[in-house]
């Protein structure tokens, strides 16, 4: 039953009522990759929104922060918190909100966000532990989004993905086998068009399209481990749950790449619980109306 | 950058045509290779800052970077101590200028640029950001801006964070650097205090440290020592006794004596012990420690010889006393014989074999008591006695001594002295040495007064105490044989003819009143006039 890629590919953008990002995000993302852009485009062009504006206050005035004072402007809030990490709440914020609440293949889709969020603080943890904590928001947002393939394809095309889904659960095997031998793709090529779709930053593009084999991409390769890995720390802690409960393995060249040996996963993993506890603040106020 | 030419949401450009195109291509061409000069000038910059000398040129050189990044008012860098105290260490800023510290909490936690608006006016100049740059765990800078806080792009940021975690890097190494050498120094003054010569010694054989001590006693200098191995270092005995001591696993001791022309010979005692590494498993060096051993050697030399000479007197008593013990039993088997079968001048020799030989009795074991009493092993019996009545006891046996040297007895012994705890066959063997000695230094017609009291408590003693003084009227004693009263076998010359003493009678009071009672005997006297011999004893 192995579909054609492109007829997938068709298929996915032929639905119309596959929704895009709303139109900042993409406006915002692309604004931040110039270098020249000031506090004050951001800022304007995330007060176009209403509603990712009050979010991104809430968010950035809550415990999460942790600020001393109170942020009143969206400028602000840019220097305050940084360029990057106010992209990653943009980002997250409206990723969110683009899918719907019930899931029509049976994934259970909080529990499927909660492992997305956990994938998240994981890679951003483990970006620092291996030594690119200076891109450690941009590994966050790849964890946040590795497996949004899945969702599409759970919302968009479930006459599809619902039996492939069964199949997986009868059979005791990952999502990413049961699609690859269903479909002849898996979810991370799904996730890459939706997000080259959404015009969203190649880097995250590429994070989200080669987390399963690191090993095959080119650029950013520290990224993509970092995902990497962060899927199997958020899985390993059983954080949520990914459609599907089996672990998948890690890739060897990574593990002898970055020295990973017994001590690194204790530290990795004291710190993501401790990061996991912190972010329930943050998973309400980015899920919320 | 202005607004109006960012790419709208679909991605398609407001003017449409081809060289609008280009252009808008070219300009951004453009600004990309600019940016990309001011990265790698940066860079370039940047590097420098790894490679200064000092913090303090580190810091001049960090300062020229950030202001190509922005132009500031004002710089504070504040160090933050491990209990969270932050203190300037250097700035160019007013004296009063608010410093918000929950804020540079924060930010030294998260650790990244961050930039608060703020609106304040100092000498006469608006300034609307405050940036703050942490560098690592212990510092963070705060620069005062003139910029508004929305003008603030990302270029900036980015420039600022390579430049925060690079000073971080520079300023941490810094400061462990010195912690490292404020431990090196407290260690090495240690080691150069300790009393003992230490020498540590890798797997090698190199010698690894040395202290002074160690240095006089092997006759080494530190230069000559450290870094070369210790069988071309060390004075060739010593090589040879580590060599093969440290063939053991356990810590081992021996002695070595070196010497050197010129030089006396230096007793040592080296302890040899393996240093282990820090998990205990395999042997990465050795410890030599070198105790002089002149002294102790010395001390125990002398140990020796006393006891050996205390062994001596105790065989040489008893095998003098057996012939001695026929000598009195016949003796005065032959005075008491009343048969006449003895003739009249033969009982004169007699009589003088017997005296002589009870003097070599009393001289025996006058040497027996104080060999005895010196090695600890005397024995006394107490008993709480009446000190008044002790002395009349003494005082009667010896009324037919003062009669016949025709010395008068005076007594002024206080009704309230008491009692005291006191072996009395040995108090009153003092005691009958005192007094008989006072008879004997004075001539007829003289006076011994011999007094008792109790007094108040002395030398720390919170209890009170009883003084018993034998005064005479005798010759006296100079100043110098005053001195000697207490030695052993002294018998102060002029009165050697005198007296059939044995010499030995005074240091055995001594050791009586002094060891076994607790006390304290000493004399007062003047040449011509008397001698007065006190003895003070805690009362009961």
């Amino acid at each position: 039953m192995a579909l054609d890629a492109e007829r997938l590919r068709a298929t996915i953008e032929m639905v119309t009522d596959l929704p895009t990002l709303p139109v900042v995000v993409a406006r915002i993302t692309n604004q931040i990759a110039n270098p020249s852009t000031n506090a004050a485009d951001i800022g304007r062009l995330i007060e176009r929104d209403q509603a990712l504006t009050s979010k991104v206050l809430r968010l950035v005035n809550s415990a999460y922060y942790g600020f001393p004072k109170q942020i009143k402007s969206i400028q602000h809030a840019v220097v305050i918190l940084g360029f990057n990490k106010v992209k990653t709440i943009v980002i997250t914020a409206s990723v969110f909100g683009a899918f719907k609440a019930d899931s029509a293949t049976g994934i259970d889709l909080r529990h499927f966000w909660q492992h997305s969020l956990g994938v998240a603080i994981a890679s951003k943890v483990t970006a620092e532990q291996i030594g690119v904590g200076h891109v450690a928001e941009d590994a966050f947002i790849g964890g946040l989004l590795h497996d949004i393939g899945k969702v599409v394809m759970d919302q968009y095309q479930p006459n599809i993905y619902s039996p492939i889904v069964k199949y997986a659960n009868d059979k005791g095997i990952l999502l990413l086998e049961a699609e690859r031998e269903v479909m002849g793709l898996d979810h991370t090529t799904v996730g890459k068009w939706v997000m080259e779709r959404w015009r969203l930053p190649a880097s995250i593009v590429n994070m989200v399209g080669d987390h399963h084999s690191p090993n095959n991409t080119t650029e950013r390769r520290e990224l993509v481990t970092a995902i990497h890995l962060g899927d199997i720390f958020a899985r390993a802690l059983g954080i949520g749950n990914g459609g599907d409960n089996r672990m998948p393995t890690i890739d060897p060249g990574i593990a002898s790449a970055h020295n990973i040996d017994a001590a690194f996963f204790d530290t990795a993993l004291e710190r993501i619980i401790e990061e996991v506890g912190k972010a329930s603040d943050f998973f309400r106020l980015i899920t919320s109306g | 950058m202005d607004t109006t030419n960012a790419v709208d949401g679909d991605g398609t450009h407001s003017a449409n045509t081809p060289d609008d195109m280009v252009r808008e291509l070219t300009r951004k061409q453009q600004d990309l290779t600019e940016a990309m000069q001011r990265l790698i000038r940066f860079q370039r910059q940047t590097l420098a800052l790894k490679n200064t000398p000092s913090i303090d040129s580190a810091l001049d050189t960090m300062e020229s970077l950030l202001i190509e990044v922005m132009d500031f008012a004002y710089v504070s860098l504040q160090y933050r101590s491990e209990t969270g105290v932050f203190s300037p260490l250097r700035q160019i800023c007013p004296d009063n200028i608010h410093l918000d510290y929950p804020l540079m909490e924060w930010v030294m936690g998260t650790q990244e640029v961050s930039v608060l608006p703020i609106d304040i006016t100092v000498d006469e100049v608006r300034l609307r950001s405050l940036l703050f740059l942490p560098f690592g765990t212990h510092h963070i800078m705060l620069l005062w801006l003139e910029q508004e806080t929305e003008a603030f792009t990302q270029e900036q940021e980015a420039l600022l964070s390579i430049l925060s975690r690079e000073m971080a890097a520079v300023l941490d190494s810094h400061h462990y650097r010195l912690r490292l050498e404020k431990t090196r120094a407290a260690m090495s003054d240690i080691i150069e205090s300790v009393p003992l010569g230490l020498l540590a010694v890798d797997h090698h054989d190199t010698v690894q440290m040395i202290n002074s001590t160690a240095e006089i006693a092997l006759d080494v200098r530190r230069r000559d020592a450290v870094g070369n191995n210790y069988h071309d270092a060390l004075p060739k005995k010593a090589a040879e006794l580590i060599d093969h001591l440290e063939q053991s696993d356990s810590a081992e001791e021996a002695e070595l004596s070196l010497g050197k022309p010129g030089r006396e010979s230096q007793y040592l005692g080296l302890t040899i012990s393996p240093m282990r590494s820090e998990d205990g498993s395999s042997k990465s060096g050795l410890v030599v420690v070198c105790r002089d051993l002149q002294l102790s050697r010395e001390v125990q030399k002398l140990r020796e010889l006393d006891s050996m000479k205390n062994d001596f007197l105790s065989l040489v008593t008893h095998e003098l006393r057996t012939p001695l013990t026929s000598i009195m039993a016949y003796s005065e088997t032959l005075l008491l014989d009343d048969s006449q079968a003895v003739p009249q001048e033969w009982r004169e020799y007699i009589d003088i074999i017997h005296s002589e030989g009870k003097r070599l009795c009393r001289l025996i074991d006058d040497v027996l008591d104080l060999t005895r009493m010196e090695a600890g092993k005397m024995s006394y019996t107490y008993e709480e006695q009446d000190v008044n009545e002790t002395i009349g006891v003494v005082v009667m046996s010896m009324t037919q001594a003062f009669e016949e040297k025709k010395v008068d007895l005076e007594l002024e012994l206080d009704e309230n002295t008491g009692e005291c705890r006191m072996d009395v066959t040995r108090f009153t063997q003092v005691l009958t040495s005192i007094i008989s000695n006072a008879i004997k230094f004075t001539a007829a017609g003289g006076m011994v007064t011999i007094a008792s009291r109790r007094t108040e408590p002395f030398a720390g003693t919170p209890a009170p105490t009883i003084l018993v003084s034998v005064k005479d009227t005798g010759i006296g004693l100079s100043r110098e044989n005053l001195e000697r009263v207490f030695s052993k076998f002294e018998m102060v010359e002029s009165v050697k003819h005198h007296t059939s003493g044995t010499g030995l009678s005074m240091a055995i009071s001594k050791q009586i009143v002094e060891e076994g009672h607790h006390g304290k005997i000493w004399l007062e006297s003047e040449q011509g006039k008397g001698t007065t011999v006190y003895i003070r004893i805690p009362a009961s």
